[in-house]
């Protein structure tokens, strides 16, 4: 059923279905999958939630590799770390701080109950103890991360598509709209997401392609996990903010010149809006009565 | 072969009878509050005219649904990109107006006015703005052809009608309505999941059913916009948008939907159809006059063994491969053919389907006297009322070949009785006709006991659902058993 | 395949909580709605957090045959949206006075310790009297306490019993099918008082006054599921997708069953939707259609070729083989009066043989007497002989009757018979036999002759007889296209399919009529077209066969016990029952607006019988005993027993003989006779449970003038002065009637509006009570699905507490039972039905004044005030003593009554034990326990004692079933099906369909008709003196003679067309007009439906204010456009209110206008008073004329500028 003449984005996405299906598709069916061990259960979790950033035993990516990492950290201190990172760090946990320090971020907080961590962990652990090389889950064909190259990325197309000059493929909103990175337009970017100027210092290469292919962060992940980038897109996105770390945040920027430019844009935007969109509040009904056609 | 399960239905119009007590049912139960007060989830609509909200079948104006751009399938509002552009400004919504501005009465003053010399009366006050209200436009302005010369007239699929054929419509010998009543399609390809910036629509993977999670929805109502049929509603008090539900909650446990429970009409069938998930693409393409057989053949059929092992190894359970084999649907839709989605050029694959209405016989005027005296005992196909090209407008795509063969059939099954109960045809007579019709006798006493004799478990066929598994992949279902239902009255919050 | 998203995470489909949480409730009660729908739907009331969140319907009515489609789901959307009554801005939630009202009362009451002594206050000064008359409808409303309100409606009470009379407190509350003891508790209470309940189904225009002409019964019809059965369907005047919602599914299932389904409705109504045929006829022309259908199924099926079925079927079941009398007119004859036995010198001897009728026996060839009839039906010697057998009733001889002398004739005659469109007589040649009688020898024919006459069916017979089809003499086909608009090839096709179907099928045709035709001015005649088709085609008293007539949930399935409680009949006798009809005619004197009936009623020559004023029919009806009139005399009935005494009258018997000397001597007169006398008024009107002011008011500002004295919007002249010969003018018409007016309601309607009071009662969720219908055979419960909100109360309970005030109150007035006289009219299904062979009128001195026989019945009865509310709780003594009965069947009850002593609560006083009735509940197991229907030996006794009378095996029928009781518990907890009862005329054992009159024709009961068989043929004089003695095609009331048009002349911007008030979508009747649902679902009020060029010629545009008027009213609401209505009629659905969106009327000095009601005025048809006769006697709502409204014609123009608020 994986025609190979139908496009790598379909496949994969039909393919999360296919194995989520298998597990869930009807009202018992589904809970049957869920119900018959952690192992199965740990696959599944693995995939929609850590497996953006991290590998069993293929290395480090945006996070640490985790093959044996029940071996190195106790289960409950695990589990504690894994339901809960951001209060593990507030609370001072030395090695949570460490691995901050280590990999430039909190992990984020997926709403992992107790019971999946210890899921996951056994997956984990089954996956560290085996023989089996793989990093993920058989049944995904999703690529090693550290499989995409950038050799090909070009920066200047990087800047388009993550300013939205460019339009991205999977019809995904630009990077943009949500981050900002030193020097991409006048205005900046957005500041709902992280400033990405030091982006790429702090994951490298391989944890920015990671990020852009399979987003671990809730609303990233809402958007793109359906309007994907595609291959190209992330290498230049990827070239663009490698670019863009060697030079200096903006946050420096003039918060007067902000406010005057905010202003004027806002007034601007208001205009062009009532030009564009000047058609839009005229119902069909009232025209229809007055004897018009539609 | 990706086989799914879809909970599905077939609304009976010949004998919809157009009271309305299924938008109440559905009205009381979810809409009756503030904010929703002008959703009608479920609603019925007299045709020929404008429905609700007024000429929502435009897609001209509305943009909803889904349209072949080269080889692609596309929303008709546009790609992703177009649509973000237009998030804060979206120009393919209703108005109020198109609505209406929902309502109520100065009741109280009928309680509170002072002596006078004259009656007091309750006026019309909206429930907008609290003013007196000089009523315009409701929900269901048009029924019966009240203001033909404005509504029914500039229905939009009476356009490939002559200007003559359709004065004939307003004229004594032709004149005709009948009702739609309207839910959400649950579509497999659903306009409103298609566009939602905010992935907050999602289509249940046991059932099929749609829903908008009020969790998630930002309130961007691109989904009012991208559902050709305009049934998401966006709730201004919650700022979420909303649609009908299929009563899940009701469903879930084992009793059919309020509006289908409700359906004095006897008109409403439920059950579960099992689809080739892996063609949907390719047959929302087709053309449009294919459409309507290209969804036929996607639905499977559940007594076949491949059809069945693939329903399983997608972990569809024996309980509901069971329940599709006695659904009603698949015969309606599949068997018989009778039954026939609502406008499929929308290509949104709805899963509604309705068996078109057979409505009475055409007369001719002479001398100032009506007169019928020439038609068949009947009536015949070549005397419809309604023109074939508007129903087959309506419900199949433009092809009328396909909404004469469900007539045909509709008239055979009627035919075969009448001659075996009664004899005014005889049963040569009723054999010419089935012929036509290609509707052996089997075939006319299946159609006949599930349209004239179903008691309610024939009519809804609803799958098992295990709610206790399900719960207890959140929580231990011995936990909810003491924890269900507490807690305090609240709304989700308003925005994101 | 994007998408399909979130299909592995349960959390996030947790927010899926949000709508299951909706979907909780803490219980649900069985209950329905007590709306006179016919619906009788069981509800399933949802309640949480200790209120009504929603209702949906119940499934589980037990499932009879699994070849018919089942009852679920019952409940239409006006049903669906009730809940939202409950805690609406409308919902009437404390006791309420009008202001005037509560200023005098407290002034006056401050000044009387005894509150009758303050009421006497009150009404008693004039100008206060005026002004709270004056306000009413007005606002000014004020809360006040229960205590208060039942003061004030206990003191009223009392004081006109005191002062006036008794008879002079009238309540008004409709349909009791709907919710027994709601009604029941108001009629008891009513009734053990002295008090008149006013009737509801004549008055609505619901009572087909066809039926019992020609069945001797009110309404008889299929349950909707015996649809399934009929081959062919017509409905006319009837819209089942409005009015039979639940029920309509049955056809739609027929249709794939088969059947064809025929629709005749001028406007491509709802119905239409749904036929193979939709037939526009011409408004009110259906009498027409059928005529000429009648003309063919007579010639094809009868004439040309004869149908072994059909000619059975007359012969047994229809008195077509019965004898009339023709009489010499001027060189010809005219069709006279049924030969009786007591003219043959065989019969001479026998009981009763003034009323037994004869026919022409083939095998004895002579005249011969079958039984069945009226006459063998109250023999008392010569009983057990009332059944339908063909067999000599004297010596027991098979008899072969002659259907048409024909082929035996010994002449032809030329009778003849009046075309009433042409006003032109035709004369007819029809086979006659002479007869040897004690009067010499008589010509006579058969019914079934003078009816293929009648028709013009030509059988080769001299005289005038169309030669065929397309000659337009009466009653061809070619001859109805000019009146019908349809043409005669479509005619003879729908007679050759329905006369076709019912000889392929026994008679599987059914008629769906309603309101349509009901409410016509002739809609005897109409009826009587089309069940003439029925008969000629053997489709009566058949499954899947009849005449479906259902307007208004008449059906109280549980009559028997019913009535005995209601009319508390188990103390005190006979009740005061009062057909509304005359009483509001009379009494808001929309009489004195009307010159003689034939103005507008065309008759050939002159008549006694059948010319005059409606009033003059009316005042003789009453005079004569055929109609109830109420207040009775001139005089209080208690004062007329005190004087009796006085002048020497020793017992009861001695008193009514000086009334009677009283009556002779016109001393004493009725009230009737002077109706606009003071003496004579009405004084309190008491309505619960309905909308008596605007709903069915026909002449709506007419009770707002004269009957409570506010202001209106009549612009009519009074024109009765020197018309009416038997009533006195009062040249001013009085303006306020009624001392005191009390609605008891759940919501604000037009009749709460404008009362003087107003209770709060609880709804149709907050209390117990029993429900049934015609539509289906279940009976099922009104439960309590929360207390009664805020300080609501049950009827039930509210008028148990007026009981208590008038008891509480009554020592000082009334310390001792006291006496009356009670007049009642002669009484259908009693000995009263052989009272009056002929017309005779002793004010006239042409008879002697008899009591019960030639005048109504006087009875001295005994009032018990003090007692009231003890005799209230309490199921009496008279019950157990006389038993119970309905329609003629009677049974003992002794041993119930007493088994009841001891398993049922009881009420213990003045040292007797009594079965208690002080819950409603109480009462409704009382019911439930005593009635054949839901007692299944009360049913097998009931048949036995039938048995004595029919002389044939009946109690079979109850075999199987005896051991079967029904309880209040039983039906809430699922509603049950009703037994086989005498009662009743249908078998529904082992799962048949209700259809009625299969007893009839299966077991050969007779119908209570004067031969027992079903009439073609009316012999009462008056129906010889307006020529309806046979079928008939009279021609509607034209709207220049009509009377709507005297002050009221169109103009250049409006039009006169002819105004239809049909029942509507968004309400039954005028409940749930105002819900809010219901208005979002329509146009926000009840809009004024027009044609698109009629519309044009006056300029109007969808949703335009208009202006619709004629000199009875005006009402202003928007219009709507359709091109399904037909031109030259509008329609304003039935009903909606005033209370509602109605702005003021410029062309009526800018007053507040009105409803549609406002726009009619009623006229009564003098045909239906007539009485005394066979089934032409009185019982309540069964005989008397009826509220007819649709002849009446509007003009309509576009309001000029903004409405006025």
């Amino acid at each position: 059923m994986h025609g190979a003449h139908k496009s790598r984005i379909r496949v994969i996405i039909a393919s999360i279905v296919l194995v989520v299906l298998a597990l869930s598709a009807a009202g018992r069916g589904r809970t049957i999958a869920w119900a018959s061990g952690g192992e199965d259960r740990g696959e599944t979790l693995f995939v929609e939630k850590c497996k953006a950033c991290h590998t069993v035993g293929a290395g480090r990516t945006i996070g640490p590799d985790l093959k044996g990492v029940g071996a190195r950290r106790g289960e409950s201190w695990l589990v504690r770390f894994i339901t809960a990172p951001d209060r593990m760090v507030a609370q001072g946990d030395p090695v949570a701080k460490q691995l901050v320090q280590e990999y430039g971020m909190v992990m984020p907080s997926l709403g992992v109950s107790e019971e999946e961590a210890k899921a996951l962990l056994a997956y984990i652990a089954a996956q560290s103890s085996g023989s089996a090389p793989a990093s993920a889950p058989t049944a995904s064909p999703i690529s090693s991360p550290t499989t995409a190259a950038t050799a090909s990325g070009d920066m200047a197309r990087g800047r388009d598509l993550f300013s939205g000059k460019t339009r991205l493929k999977g019809g995904g909103p630009a990077c943009m709209s949500c981050h900002n990175v030193s020097g991409v337009g006048i205005w900046g970017g957005g500041t709902v997401g992280k400033d990405l100027t030091k982006a790429y210092a702090a994951f490298g290469e391989s944890g920015i392609v990671s990020l852009l292919k399979n987003a671990p962060f809730p609303m990233m992940k809402e958007i793109y996990s359906v309007k994907q980038l595609g291959d190209g897109e992330v290498a230049d996105v990827t070239a663009f903010l490698k670019e863009a770390s060697s030079t200096p945040a903006t946050s420096s920027q003039g918060a007067a010149l902000f406010f005057i430019i905010s202003v004027v844009g806002a007034l601007l935007v208001i205009g062009a809006f009532q030009l564009l969109w000047r058609g839009r509040l005229s119902g069909v009904r009232r025209p229809l009565v007055k004897g018009g056609s539609r | 072969m990706d086989v799914r399960a879809q909970l599905s239905m077939v609304f009976h119009l010949d004998k919809c009878i157009g009271c309305h007590t299924c938008s109440i049912a559905c009205k009381n139960l979810w809409t009756s509050r503030e904010g929703a007060e002008y959703m009608w989830w479920n609603n019925v609509e007299t045709k020929p005219g404008t429905g609700y909200p007024t000429l929502w079948e435009d897609q001209g104006k509305y943009k909803g649904g889904w349209e072949v751009k080269g080889k692609a399938l596309r929303p008709k509002i546009g790609r992703r990109p177009g649509l973000l552009t237009n998030i804060f400004f979206n120009p393919f919504l209703p108005t109020m107006d198109d609505y209406y501005e929902p309502w109520t009465y100065k009741y109280e003053h009928l309680y509170t006015a002072p002596a006078a010399d004259d009656q007091p009366t309750a006026r019309p006050v909206s429930k907008v703005s609290g003013r007196f209200l000089d009523l315009e436009a409701g929900p269901n302005w048009d029924d019966d052809l009240g203001g033909s010369s404005v509504y029914a007239r500039n229905d939009i699929n009476l356009d490939e009608l002559s200007a003559a054929e359709r004065e004939a419509l307003f004229r004594l010998e032709r004149m005709v309505f009948f009702y739609i009543p309207r839910i959400c399609n649950h579509c497999l390809n659903p306009g409103c999941v298609g566009v939602c910036p905010s992935g907050a629509i999602y289509k249940r993977a046991e059932d099929g059913i749609v829903l908008v999670s009020q969790e998630k929805c930002r309130g961007w109502r691109f989904c009012v916009s991208g559902c050709p049929y305009k049934k998401p509603y966006y709730n201004w008090k919650t700022g979420k948008s909303e649609k009908c539900i299929l009563c899940y909650p009701r469903v879930e446990t084992g009793q059919a939907p309020a509006c289908f429970h409700s359906c004095v009409g006897r008109i409403r069938y439920m059950g579960i159809l099992l689809y080739d998930a892996d063609r949907i693409q390719e047959v929302a393409k087709v053309p449009e006059a294919d459409l309507v057989n290209a969804q036929r053949d996607i639905i499977l059929d559940p007594c076949d063994a491949a059809v069945v092992a693939g329903a399983r190894r997608n972990g569809i359970v024996d309980a509901w491969i069971s329940a599709a084999q006695k659904a009603p649907v698949y015969k309606f839709v599949k068997k018989w053919g009778i039954a026939l989605p609502l406008h499929s050029e929308f290509r949104t694959l709805p899963m509604l389907f309705y068996v078109p209405p057979l409505l009475p016989v055409l007369a001719s005027t002479e001398n100032g006297c009506y007169d019928l005296g020439k038609s068949d005992f009947f009536g015949t196909i070549d005397n419809v009322r309604a023109p074939l090209k508007y129903m087959a407008r309506l419900f199949s795509g433009g092809n009328v070949e396909i909404v004469k063969q469900a007539l045909r059939k509709l008239w055979a099954v009627r035919a075969y009785k009448q001659a075996r109960s009664a004899g005014n045809l005889t049963e040569g007579r009723a054999q010419a006709i089935m012929g036509e019709a290609r509707c052996a006798p089997e075939e006319a006493e299946e159609i006949f006991r599930l349209t004239a004799l179903p008691r309610f478990e024939d009519r809804f066929v609803l799958p098992p659902y295990h709610r206790e598994e399900v719960i207890a992949l959140t929580t231990e279902t011995l936990m909810q058993k003491g924890q269900t239902g507490f807690g305090y009255t609240r709304l989700p919050k308003r925005g994101p | 395949m994007s998408w399909i998203q979130d299909i592995a995470s349960p959390q996030q489909r947790r927010w899926e909580d949000f709508y299951r949480n909706r979907w909780q409730y803490d219980k649900i009660v069985r209950s329905t709605h007590g709306v006179n729908c016919t619906g009788g739907c069981s509800w399933n009331v949802y309640v949480k957090n200790g209120i009504v969140t929603w209702e949906m319907q119940a499934l589980d009515y037990p499932d009879f045959d699994k070849d018919i489609p089942p009852y679920e789901p019952r409940g239409c959307q006006r049903g669906i949206s009730y809940s939202w009554y409950l805690y609406s801005p409308i919902r009437v939630k404390y006791p309420y006075i009008r202001g005037a009202m509560a200023d005098l009362w407290r002034a006056a009451r401050k000044s009387h310790a005894d509150p009758v002594e303050a009421w006497a206050a009150v009404v008693e000064n004039a100008e206060g009297r005026a002004k709270y008359q004056q306000a009413r409808g007005k606002g000014g409303l004020r809360r006040t306490s229960w205590d208060e309100a039942l003061e004030i409606i206990a003191a009223s009470m009392l004081y006109t019993a005191r002062k006036h009379g008794p008879d002079r407190v009238a309540g008004f509350s409709p349909i009791p099918a709907m919710s027994y003891l709601s009604y029941g508790g108001g009629s008891r209470l009513l009734q053990l008082f002295g008090g008149v309940n006013l009737s509801f189904y004549d008055w609505y225009s619901d009572l087909p006054p066809a039926s019992p002409e020609v069945w001797g019964e009110q309404t008889d019809v299929q349950e909707s599921a015996d649809w399934y059965h009929a081959k062919y369907i017509v409905s006319m005047g009837a819209n089942l997708n409005m009015t039979r919602t639940p029920d309509v599914h049955f056809v739609a299932e027929a249709r794939y069953q088969g059947a064809k389904f025929t629709v005749l409705a001028p406007d491509f109504s709802q119905v239409a939707k749904y036929a193979d045929w939709w037939i526009p006829i011409n408004p009110g022309q259906d009498g027409a259609f059928w005529m000429a259908a009648n003309h063919v199924i007579l010639k094809e099926y009868f004439v040309d070729r004869q149908v072994p079925y059909f000619i059975d079927y007359l012969k047994k079941y229809t008195d077509s083989p019965f004898l009339v009398v023709l009489n010499r007119k001027g060189d010809g004859y005219e069709a006279g009066r049924l030969l009786r036995a007591s003219t043959i010198e065989r019969y001479r001897a026998v009981e009763n043989c003034d009323w037994r009728f004869l026919v022409f026996d083939g095998k004895s060839n002579s005249p011969r007497m079958p039984g069945g009839s009226v006459g063998a039906r109250w023999a008392k010697q010569d009983s057990g002989k009332w059944n339908l057998e063909m067999k000599d009733a004297g010596d027991g001889a098979e008899l072969d009757p002659l259907l048409s002398f024909i082929d035996s004739k010994d002449t032809i005659a030329q009778v003849e018979f009046t075309d009433f469109e042409s006003l032109k007589v035709v004369k007819r040649g029809v086979p006659v036999k002479y007869v040897e009688t004690t009067g010499g020898n008589v010509a006579v024919t058969t019914a079934f002759d003078l009816l293929v006459a009648r028709f013009g069916v030509s059988r080769g017979l001299p005289g005038d007889y169309p030669a065929g089809y397309d000659v337009a003499a009466t009653y061809t086909p070619a001859w109805q296209e000019r009146l019908t608009g349809i043409s005669a090839d479509t005619v003879v096709k729908f007679a050759r399919e329905f006369a076709g179907t019912a000889e392929k099928t026994n008679g599987k045709c059914t008629i769906i009529i309603g309101a349509g035709i009901n409410h016509w001015y002739h809609n005897n005649l109409i009826y009587r077209s089309a069940m003439t088709a029925l008969m000629l085609t053997g489709s009566v008293g058949v499954n899947g066969g009849g005449l479906a007539h259902y307007v208004g949930q008449e059906k109280l399935a549980a009559v028997a016990p019913w009535s005995t409680i209601a009319f508390a009949s188990d103390w005190v006798a006979p009740p005061r029952l009062q057909n509304a009809p005359s009483y509001y005619y009379v009494h808001t004197d929309q009489w004195r607006y009307e010159g003689p009936f034939t103005n507008y009623q065309r008759l050939l020559g002159e008549n006694p019988l059948a010319s005059g004023h409606t009033m003059d029919m009316q005042a003789r009806a009453v005079r004569l005993g055929w109609l109830p009139f109420y207040p009775q005399f001139n005089k209080n009935p208690f004062a007329l027993v005190e004087q009796a005494r006085k002048a020497g009258a020793g017992s009861d018997e001695e008193v009514v003989n000086w009334v009677v000397a009283q009556l002779k001597e016109r001393k004493l007169r009725f009230a009737v006779e002077d109706p606009d006398a003071p003496e004579n008024w009405p004084r309190m009107w008491i309505i619960w449970r309905g909308n008596a002011l605007m709903s069915s008011a026909k002449g709506h500002e007419y009770f707002l003038k004269h009957f409570l004295g506010t202001h209106s919007n009549v612009n009519a002249e009074e024109v009765a002065k020197g018309a009416a010969q038997d009533v006195l003018w009062q040249d001013n018409a009085p303006r306020g009637k009624i001392d005191l007016m009390v609605d008891i309601n759940f919501r604000m309607d037009t009749s709460a509006l404008y009362s003087d009071i107003i209770l709060p009662t609880a709804t149709w969720y907050e209390k117990d009570d029993l429900n049934s219908t015609d539509l289906h055979t279940y009976i099922h419960p009104l439960s309590k699905a929360v207390t009664p909100c805020w300080e609501a109360k049950p009827d039930w309970d509210i008028f148990k507490a007026i009981a208590g005030k008038i008891s509480e109150l009554a020592p000082a007035h009334f310390p001792n039972p006291a006496k009356e006289v009670v007049a009642a009219p002669l009484q259908h299904d009693s000995i009263d039905e052989i009272a009056q062979p002929e017309v005779k009128d002793w004010a006239r001195g042409e008879c002697e004044p008899i009591p019960g026989k030639t005048m109504p019945h006087l009875r001295v009865v005994e009032r018990d005030y003090v007692n009231l509310y003890k005799r209230f709780i309490s199921f009496g003594p008279l019950a157990r003593q006389n038993g119970i009965g309905a329609h003629g069947a009677r049974w003992p009850i002794q041993d119930f009554y007493d088994e009841m002593l001891k398993f049922a609560p009881v009420q213990q006083w003045n040292g007797g034990r009594y079965p208690s009735l002080e819950e409603a509940q109480q009462a409704a197991n009382v019911i439930l326990y005593l009635a054949p229907e839901t007692n299944g030996d009360a049913a097998y006794r009931a048949f036995e004692e039938e048995e004595h009378r029919v002389g044939l095996p009946l109690k079979d029928l109850a075999e199987n079933t005896r051991g079967i009781r029904y309880t209040f518990a039983d039906l809430q907890a699922q509603p049950r099906r009703l037994l086989t009862s005498p009662c009743w005329s249908a078998n529904i054992n082992d799962g048949r369909t209700y259809s009625p009159f299969c007893l009839n024709t299966e077991r050969l009961i007779p119908w209570r008709t004067l031969t027992g068989r079903q009439q073609f043929y009316l012999d009462h004089q008056v129906y010889l003196a307006f020529a309806e003695n046979l079928p008939v095609y009279k021609p509607n009331p034209h709207p220049s003679v009509y009377g709507d048009f005297i002050t009221t002349k169109p103009d250049a911007r409006s039009i006169m067309l002819n105004y239809l008030t049909p029942h509507g979508k968004w309400h039954i009747h005028s409940t749930y007009y105002d819900n809010e649902i219901m208005l979002t679902l329509s146009r926000g009020m009840e809009p004024f439906w027009i044609n698109e060029e009629d519309a044009g010629a006056i300029g109007v545009k969808d949703n335009d204010w208009v202006e619709i008027y004629n000199d009875h009213g005006v009402m202003v609401t928007r219009a709507v456009i359709s091109a399904r209505i037909p031109k030259g009629a509008c329609i304003v659905y039935h009903s909606p209110e005033r209370t509602i969106s109605v702005p003021k009327s410029p062309l009526k000095g800018d007053r507040r206008a009105g409803g549609h009601n406002s726009l009619t005025r009623v006229r009564l048809k003098p045909v239906l008073m007539a009485g005394g006769y066979g089934q032409f006697t009185y019982a309540f709502n069964y005989w008397g004329p009826t509220g007819i409204n649709r002849d009446t014609h509007i003009l309509v123009r576009k309001l000029e500028g903004q409405p006025v608020w």
